[in-house]
């Protein structure tokens, strides 16, 4: 410890840079004066009412101890102090506080999360990416191949019974899967595997007091925890909806092969998709990365109530981030369907 | 100094504060006692913004901070740092990574510069051998400790503990006396301690004040806490069972 000619107390271990100017303006960015001296740190204990303290005990201190502490605080002290002019180097931007009563939406914590993309750390994303990505790979492409086989299977039998002609089958099954059965089938398993996660790892937090303590450490939550999330839903969604509808037509185009005879030029025949396909399916896919971390996060960031509030919150984040990809889904499907006939 | 000036908190109908007015001075160890659901808890996390008030000003170094955003409030934390109940260490850091956050944060030290730095503040609350330790592996007097060196690495002139004994051996809660008293004796710091452990109170104490029913009911030093005649603290210190005070 030391003491500046103006009377701060300094326990810093050592010198710390100064900051940088925040990356936000407003007020956040002052700095501190130097405070008056503390008192009440006489040698003798003396209160600052003057009265004195009783016995205090039970903290006597081993020699060693006292010692080692001593080394400690010396060697910390012999560096430089800290500057307690210190510039606020990166202010939050207050748009969530879960804490207290300032309650938002959904999109309250998307705005939150898109402004909180410009100030992530280095690496953040790559390790989200990793988690909700990589890790969710096998379950999404397992998922797809048995859904893929299953509907041809049943396409088939039902084409069998109205008209026994199964060549439209693959050009069908192509054009419903880049259209919106690969990117929804996806997002609905993402919304279970990746959207129960997150919720229950901020819920959990927040009934902690980890994510106040963030706070206090000046590590806003919503850059931390919710902006990676966000990003890397957004870039492996895509991602995995082109690889989970590569493993849909495989075990399609076997399940038509194998069971009703359907040669491989004939299923894998894609002359019913078209831009507007292929444009519905990439927006839906990104759409839906982006929806699945918010309505998770945002169910995470107001849980209340312990454990049984991280169980809700993990509900509400699987059903909220399902409803939104069907929602989506159907808004950008009529969408694109409108503005495709429009320029046709 | 910490200032509360009429605070008033309520969550629904609930009135967990109804006026409350305490001051506490430089340097001093300030003991917030009463019940469970007393709102002890609550008043101090008005001093770093995580709760408002309803009605009521607090003001820290004679700056009203009620009214400040989140923006704002960066400089309060700053100044006065909250050592949580449970320590509330990022189980996917090591202790560390714990006390190097506040440092990434603040000051932008790069990776292994914040660690050497958090190893530093480690030793000051002897945990330097626990750098590369995770929290789930430590007990929760050890974890205090981690908490309590994160605390410091902004250098507060505040230092809030939600019950800091809570939980603890008796041994581990006497080192967490001593580690207060350490703070506010040779470090100068301000303690405010939310606490209903009596041997805490009247071992370290300057000064305790009582909330009770939403208000101070009884605020002196630990001897004149302890020869009041007010049956409701006298019940309190004496923990009976039977007696004038409601629990919530």
């Amino acid at each position: 410890m030391t003491d500046d000619p103006k009377g701060t107390t300094h326990w810093s271990a050592g010198p710390l840079p100064q900051a940088p100017e925040p990356e936000m303006g407003g007020s956040a960015a002052g700095s501190f004066p130097a405070g008056p001296a503390p008192t009440g740190s006489s040698p003798s204990g003396s209160s600052p009412s003057g009265s004195s303290v009783p016995l205090r005990e039970g903290f006597s201190e081993r020699p060693e101890e006292r010692s080692q502490r001593a080394l400690a605080s010396s060697e910390i002290a012999r560096s430089a102090t800290l500057d307690s002019q210190v510039t606020i180097a990166d202010p939050m931007p207050g748009f969530v506080l879960p804490a207290d009563e300032a309650r938002g939406g959904p999109l309250h914590t998307l705005a939150a999360a898109l402004y909180a993309t410009t100030r992530m750390e280095p690496g953040a994303v790559a390790e989200q990416m990793n988690q909700l990505g990589i890790r969710s790979l096998g379950f999404v492409c397992l998922v797809l191949g048995f859904v893929g086989g299953i509907l041809v299977y049943q396409a088939g039998i039902q084409a069998l019974r109205i008209v026994p002609d199964t060549s439209t089958i693959g050009p069908a099954y192509i054009e419903i899967l880049v259209r919106d059965l690969a990117a929804s089938l996806t997002a609905l398993m993402l919304a279970t595997r990746v959207g129960a996660g997150i919720a229950a790892e901020i819920g959990s937090m927040k009934v902690t007091d980890q994510l106040d303590a963030l706070r206090l450490s000046s590590a806003d939550p919503v850059v931390h925890l919710v902006a990676p999330r966000l990003v890397a839903s957004v870039l492996v969604t895509p991602l995995l909806t082109i690889l989970g509808g590569a493993v849909a037509l495989l075990t399609g185009t076997l399940t038509g092969l194998w069971v009703f005879d359907i040669s491989l030029h004939t299923f894998l025949d894609a002359r019913y998709v078209d831009a507007a396909d292929l444009c519905a399916g990439l927006l839906k896919s990104v759409a839906f990365g982006l929806a699945i971390p918010v309505m998770s996060a945002h169910a995470g960031l107001y849980t209340s109530g312990g454990s049984q509030g991280v169980g809700n919150a993990t509900t509400r984040a699987v059903v909220g981030s399902s409803l939104a990809v069907i929602v989506l889904g159907f808004v950008i499907g009529a969408l694109v369907e409108v503005l495709a006939g429009g320029a046709g | 100094m910490i200032e509360f000036r009429g605070v008033s908190k309520s969550f629904g109908d609930k009135v967990i504060l109804d006026g409350v007015d305490l001051t506490a001075g430089s340097g001093e160890i300030l003991f917030v006692i009463g019940t469970s659901g007393a709102g002890k808890s609550v008043l101090i996390q008005h001093v770093v913004g995580l709760l408002r008030p309803d009605a009521g000003r607090v003001l820290v170094d004679g700056e009203d901070v009620t009214d400040y955003d989140e923006h704002r409030f960066y400089e309060v934390r700053k100044k006065c740092a909250l050592v949580f109940q449970h320590a509330t260490l990022f189980d996917s850091m090591t202790c560390a990574e714990n006390v190097a956050l506040p440092l990434r944060k603040h000051f932008r030290l790069k990776g292994d510069e914040a660690l050497r730095r958090a190893e530093e503040f480690l030793a000051l609350v002897q945990m330097e051998r626990f750098g590369a330790t995770y929290p789930s592996a430590l007990g929760d007097g050890l974890r205090k400790r981690v908490a309590v060196a994160r605390a410091l690495t902004l250098s507060p002139r505040y230092i809030l503990f939600d019950e800091p004994t809570t939980s603890l051996d008796p041994v581990s809660a006497r080192r967490v006396d001593a580690l207060i008293v350490d703070l506010a004796r040779r470090q100068g710091a301000t303690c405010v301690v939310v606490s209903h452990d009596l041997r805490s109170i009247f071992s370290i104490a300057d000064r305790v004040a009582m909330l009770y029913k939403g208000r101070v009911r009884a605020l002196g030093t630990p001897q004149a806490i302890r020869d009041t005649t007010d049956p409701i603290v006298r019940q309190f210190i004496e923990g009976r069972n039977e007696g004038p005070l409601e629990t919530t």
